[in-house]
């Protein structure tokens, strides 16, 4: 599953070194965005939780995924 | 009531009451207000500062020749018509800002009557241009970068030949080439021309640096990692205003959306988003504002028609904190650039609001130097107040800086 994980304020200065713990804890790491201080990557649904618990990690939130109507609908 | 001139032929006026007396506004609230008053021939003046605390009321300065708000650096005088030329040609000088009749204001018993409305494409300018009172103002958004983070840019697209475009893709396997149009179109309308080769103006931010983010597919789909780092990127790149006419239909906040947003919003970048089409007002369903414009710290745009009307689609307010519309823009039958060869499409949405917003907020950067929230504010305050809810427009339609 993806995640998406919010660093803390106080952690976004050092937001490789959440990114280590995040992968000790089993999260694939697929970027770290500095200027915004997020964090996202995949991991099975059920670490969560234990995600979540990784210092200087404000949340961890499922996917979620956005599709635009196709190009030939008159609204979108 | 006073109406005040504003652009186009929406407003009309009529003359001013006046009382014959004239309201001095001084450059600088500092300086001595009543010395100076006193030597251009006014033999009483009241000065506020001898009430302190206490409110100058008619009782005290009756009789007064002119009453100085000291702390407003402003003055009202009963000067004779040779008096008040006399202290306009002061204003030369750099003492005095402005002199102007004083006005007689009622109380507003009735909702003012809005003449009908009803704005159309022409040869020259779109109808979404026109509302937004675009072709009026000064501004071009030169300087400032836009970034807008859709299904990417067409780049052979001959409307752009010339301009500043940065692109990247976040969609993995594709590259920044829109293979859908959306992109395209909201391209378009934030930033595009105004002097295209053929047909009317479309663009409202037309000097604008383009960031076309790619963030959903060709099929037009994406998800939360390739729209943050977009937003990653277009923050690192320093753009004052990011456009995002895509949301999905969940009736909460995001986390990761206010977190992102008002971070954004601390480095000065004005994230504005589409609020959503999934209302159906011919059958009484309003909807509701989804993710990501339902976030606290993003902008929120509803979709106007024609005639300043809620376009049926365009979502209402989400009853939770940040769900709510805050400003409204032309999302009807939007005429602007696509995928070559077909050059231009017509298409609503409030995904066209979105850009219309983007581009005037642009405008006002350029016009005014303010980020982040200021500019936010700024937006709001100035936007165009409609008869429709406020749960539909927010503060209403978005509106170019003037001179």
């Amino acid at each position: 599953m993806n995640f998406t994980v919010t660093v803390q304020d106080s952690h976004r200065s050092e937001i490789q070194d959440v990114a280590e713990r995040l992968r000790a804890r089993g999260l694939e790491v697929d970027r770290v965005l500095e200027a915004v201080g997020m964090i996202t990557g995949s991991a099975p649904e059920d670490r969560q939780a234990e995600l979540e618990a990784v210092d200087g990690v404000s949340s961890v939130d499922g996917e979620v995924r956005f599709l635009l109507p196709p190009p030939d609908s008159d609204i979108q | 009531m006073i109406e005040s001139e504003s652009s186009g032929s929406r407003s009309r006026g009529q003359e001013p009451e006046t009382t014959g007396r004239f309201i001095v506004v001084f450059a600088d609230a500092e300086q001595d207000a009543p010395g100076f008053l006193r030597s251009a021939g006014m033999a009483s003046v009241a000065d506020s500062r001898e009430f302190g605390s206490r409110a100058a009321t008619p009782d005290q300065t009756e009789g007064a020749d002119a009453t100085v708000f000291s702390r407003l650096g402003v003055a009202v005088v009963s000067a004779d018509p040779q008096q008040a030329r006399a202290l306009r040609s002061s204003s030369d000088e750099g003492t005095i800002i402005s002199v102007s009749p004083e006005l007689i204001h009622h109380v507003l018993t009735e909702s003012p009557g809005e003449p009908s409305t009803l704005f159309q494409d022409t040869d020259e300018l779109t109808w979404g241009l026109q509302a937004v009172a675009a072709d009026t103002s000064p501004w071009s958004g030169a300087g400032i970068r836009v970034a807008v983070l859709d299904t990417g840019f067409d780049s052979s697209h001959p409307d752009f030949a010339g301009r500043q475009i940065t692109t990247e893709s976040f969609v993995p396997g594709e590259t920044s080439q829109d293979g859908h149009g959306h992109g395209t179109h909201c391209i378009g309308t934030s930033c595009g021309p105004r002097s295209p080769e053929e047909g009317p103006a479309y663009g409202v931010a037309f000097e604008a640096e383009i960031f076309a983010g790619k963030v959903l597919g060709d099929s037009g789909s994406g998800s939360d990692s390739g729209i943050i780092a977009g937003i990653d990127w277009a923050m690192a790149n320093e753009c004052a205003v990011i456009s995002m006419s895509l949301g999905a239909d969940i009736a909460q906040v995001h986390p990761p959306y206010t977190a992102v947003g008002q971070r954004a919003l601390d480095q000065g970048s004005l994230i504005i988003a589409a609020a959503g089409n999934n209302a159906d007002r011919r059958q009484n369903d309003f909807g509701f504002v989804g993710a990501p414009a339902n976030s606290p710290f993003i902008l929120a745009v509803g979709a106007l028609d024609q005639q300043l009307e809620m376009a049926f689609f365009s979502a209402r307010t989400l009853p939770v904190r940040g769900g709510q519309v805050d400003v409204a823009g032309p999302g009807f039958q939007v005429y602007s650039s696509w995928l070559m060869p077909d050059r231009y499409r017509s298409i609503s949405g409030t995904s066209m609001a979105t850009p219309h917003a983007a581009g005037i907020a642009a405008l006002w950067a350029q016009a005014t130097g303010y980020r982040g929230r200021e500019l936010w504010s700024l937006l709001a305050q100035e936007s165009q107040r409609l008869l429709l809810p406020s749960v539909d427009v927010g503060s209403g339609l978005v509106l170019a800086p003037q001179d």
